[in-house]
């Protein structure tokens, strides 16, 4: 019976050793910032092998990074069978500043893989002189409060770990929210918890990579986030839960009679064979952070704000500057603080410089935006001839002192000549956003007119002036219609038109005329016809000699008509039917 | 009979004339009633505004004046007050834009230049007001020329017109035409309720973003500072496609930015 079982246990192991495959390491830091001196663990996990080889320090300036510890984990989930070595790293601060731990090789079998590079904030100094030294201040705790279960495995809980318990109204206190999973129980997290609350103001919740750690002997997966919490009122602040929701597969039961099975064969059920999906949320306890005021005693005036601890760096350029040119003076705010509550540094008093308010530009170096370097230029134009900048000072509370610290900068020495203000340049290839001006503006000049236009219509848009050019325009046309008539009635051809009918309608009166007045109405015809040229017969062109005859007879009783006293001439019908006709016919000949 | 019908049809003609004529004056009056009594509304507000401003409220000037403005016509002096009740109460881009609006209606205003010359400067952008056109409006009475360009160029093809039966060359009513043109042709180009109407000033205090395409997630190209003019070319909804002070052009969102020339 007992072979039986050996033999079963073995082909289970062969099966899930096939799917033990490598590997992926992961590095995380059990907190984001500490001080000096006080050591954090850097937790190197190592899953899906049996074997790793990890250095046994890492070096890195300003910290010791030295292995400590080394623990084996198999579980089984459904089936599958995972082992996870974990490596653990003691992280000792040697000096202030940003560090990065680069990645670690972790070799597995004949293969490298490496771990993320992994970043701490290390604060300078002593904890500051509050009412409760011993708690101000402090790094995130690494060792996180497991809810006590008599005795039994947590399977998973929250926690959120301030970096100090007291702090300043404005001061930037990291903070990570950590949720802890069992390793033997698998799952699906949430996008990120919900956090928030009354009297504090709070960055954009991070993610943290997730790492492994051992608590209380026990092996947890810890997905972390973190924010950095400015409170916005002194007093005791309760910062409230937050959750996170998550599907989790638990272990548990077998079928009914799959146990009896394993105990027929006189084994019994493995451990986390069986599971069960459940949705659960997963909260954090309240925390409760004292906030007091900033201190009175040894405040400026002009304190700008800025809590935290920084160091500043300051240069002008150009040195020597034409008539209008301006100076810029750039100074590079850097360290950890509240940068984003952070006002700009003052310039000392100089008449002889116009200056305006300053461009500030922050570059984070972490996600929570308490460490990083804020820039801020001044432009300076003078309005004497200057040979030295004027100076710069920055004034900050120290938080870990309690007491206000002022760097200084003395005045750059220039060459700038007076004139004209010129423009700045051009904003276009400026990325930055300008700080809120406080303009100095030259007083307002007294309004001497009420000029200009009370409407935001151009003029010649305006209905008024449409009409009345309107009006002109219908005026224009009618004047050019009438110029244009005038034109056409003088032109040649409409008076060679008049004349034709002129003729039409006299040779029509002819036809009906007495015979008294006959041959001089004729003559009259013959002079519009052919344009005084009676006289000369022979010009007439296309008469036959007939009509030559006719005409002259006409011109001959016509002249008799007129100059005898035989007044009264009178044609026979014969001779009225002629004339009529040559008269046509040459009023047609003409009229072409 | 038919005289005594168009008798009586002739008085009912003249008493609805007299009627007529009776409820036209009435609407008149009623209409010159009321105008003189909004027009009293009006000057009480801005002699209101200017009281409270004499007396360093600005806050409330700011209030009264852009009441005036929202019922009154536009007036370059009171939007030069308002401007100077902005500058005081250090409220620098309202400043700037209500002095744009000032030479906008008055190009000849040089206190208002002046104050938007220290206001830009102050709000670290650079002045847009050496641009010939602003140049030549600062400088011309541009309705003037107007006036005389369109009298020249009637007074031309008038001449040119009523001379027509005449063969003669027509250099002097050709010219006249031509200079009438240019006149007008000048203050068509020069005038800056032409030449700002699709112009928005960037009011929010944290600058306008200008990106790639009109999409969120674009690429950034820029990011204007408060009191930047931007000139607005096409719409698609909420983005705005347009021409940055540089020559640069990209999209950004209508919000947070203001007319230069405020829609009727």
């Amino acid at each position: 019976m007992k072979m039986r079982v050996l033999i079963l246990w073995v082909g289970f192991l062969l099966a899930a050793s096939a799917i033990l495959q490598a590997q992926e390491a992961t590095a995380g830091l059990s907190s984001p910032s500490t001080i000096v001196g006080q050591p954090v663990e850097l937790v190197v996990t190592v899953r899906d092998t049996r074997n790793a080889q990890v250095p046994q320090s890492v070096d890195v300036t300003g910290l010791r990074v030295e292995l400590f510890g080394r623990a084996t984990r198999f579980e089984m989930n459904n089936f599958k069978v995972t082992s996870t070595l974990t490596f653990t790293y003691s992280v000792v601060p040697l000096s202030a500043g940003e560090f990065t731990i680069p990645p670690i090789e972790v070799r597995v079998d004949n293969k490298t893989v490496r771990t993320a590079p992994a970043r701490l904030a290390v604060m300078a100094g002593a904890p500051p002189v509050v009412s409760n030294p011993s708690s101000a201040n402090a790094p995130l705790p690494s060792t996180p409060n497991v809810p006590s279960s008599a005795g039994q495995v947590t399977p998973y809980f929250g926690d959120l770990l301030l970096s100090k318990k007291k702090a300043y109204v404005g001061e930037v206190v990291p903070s990570e929210l950590r949720y802890y999973f069992h390793s033997r129980i698998s799952g699906e997290v949430g996008d990120r918890p919900n956090f928030g609350g009354e009297g504090f103001t709070a960055q954009k919740l991070s993610h943290v990579p997730k790492r492994e750690q051992i608590v209380n002997g026990e092996n947890y997966i810890v997905f972390g986030f973190q924010t950095g919490i400015t409170p916005v009122k002194s007093g005791a602040l309760e910062i409230p839960a937050s959750s996170l929701e998550a599907r989790l597969q638990v272990p548990g039961s077998p079928p009914p009679g799959f146990a009896d099975i394993f105990q027929q064969f006189g084994g019994a059920l493995p451990p986390g064979m069986f599971t069960n999906s459940r949705d659960v949320r997963i909260e954090t306890k309240p925390v409760t952070l004292e906030v007091i005021p900033v201190p009175k005693e040894g405040k400026p005036e002009n304190f700008s704000g800025a809590i935290g601890k920084f160091k500043m760096e300051v240069s002008a350029n150009p040195k020597k500057a034409a008539p209008g040119e301006p100076v810029t003076i750039k100074v590079l705010i850097s360290g950890q603080g509240n940068f984003d509550a952070m006002g700009a540094p003052e310039l000392s008093e100089d008449e002889g410089w116009r200056s305006y308010p300053p461009t500030d530009k922050f570059e984070p170096s972490d996600p929570i935006h308490f460490s990083g370097t804020k820039t801020f230029e001044f432009v300076l134009i003078a309005k004497q001839e200057r040979t030295q900048t004027p100076g710069l000072k920055f004034t900050y509370l120290d938080p870990a002192t309690g007491k206000y610290e002022t760097l200084t900068q003395a005045p750059f020495v220039v060459e700038a000549k007076a004139g004209e203000v010129a423009p700045t340049p051009s904003t276009v290839a400026d990325s930055s956003p300008l700080a809120t001006p406080k303009p100095e503006l030259s007083p307002l000049m007294p309004v001497s007119h009420d000029g200009g236009d009370s409407s935001w219509t151009p003029l010649f848009r305006q209905p008024v002036f449409l009409w009345v050019n309107l009006f002109v325009a219908l005026f224009w046309v009618l004047a050019l219609i009438y110029s244009l008539i005038k034109k056409i009635a003088r032109s040649k051809f409409m008076q060679k038109r008049a004349e034709a009918i002129r003729i039409r309608e006299a040779i029509t009166e002819l036809a009906i005329c007495e015979d008294a007045c006959f041959y001089d109405q004729a003559s009259s015809c013959l002079v519009s016809i052919v344009g005084g040229d009676t006289e000369n017969i022979g010009i007439i062109s296309g008469l036959t000699d007939t009509e030559k005859e006719v005409i002259r007879g006409l011109m001959e009783r016509a002249a008799e008509s007129k100059y005898s006293s035989h007044a009264g001439v009178k044609p026979t019908p014969d001779e009225r039917g002629r004339v009529n006709q040559v008269l046509s016919r040459l009023a047609s000949q003409y009229a072409k | 009979m038919n005289e005594g019908v168009s008798t009586k049809s002739s008085l009912v003609l003249l008493l609805n004339m007299r009627n007529r004529i009776t409820s036209f004056l009435r609407c008149a009056i009623l209409t010159v009633l009321f105008l003189g009594g909004a027009s009293q509304v009006w000057s009480d507000d801005l002699s209101d505004a200017r009281l409270r401003a004499n007396s360093g409220d600005h806050a409330e000037a700011i209030r009264l004046f852009e009441k005036h403005l929202q019922t009154a016509r536009p007036s370059a002096s009171v939007y030069y007050e308002l401007g100077g009740s902005a500058m005081k109460s250090s409220n620098p881009a309202l400043a700037a834009l209500n002095f744009r609006r000032a030479l906008v209606l008055n190009p000849r205003f040089d206190a208002a230049r002046k104050a938007l010359a220290d206001t830009s400067l102050a709000l670290g952008i650079p002045s847009d007001l050496n641009d010939w056109k602003v140049r030549v409006a600062s400088k011309v009475p541009l309705n003037l020329v107007l006036i005389t360009g369109v009298f020249l160029f009637w007074l031309g093809l008038f001449i040119l017109v009523f001379g027509f039966h005449v063969n003669a060359r027509r250099f002097f009513e050709v010219g006249l035409i031509l200079i009438g043109v240019i006149l007008i042709a000048l203050v068509c180009v020069c005038d800056p309720r032409v030449t700002q109407i699709q112009q928005r000033f960037v009011m929010a205090s944290q600058g306008c973003e200008v990106f790639n395409a009109p999409v969120d997630k674009s690429e950034k190209l820029t990011k204007l500072p408060q009191g930047s003019v931007v000139t607005a070319i096409s719409e698609r909804g909420r983005w705005i496609y347009g021409q940055l002070p540089g020559g640069a052009k990209g999209w950004f969102l209508s919000e947070g930015l203001e007319l230069v020339i405020p829609a009727k």
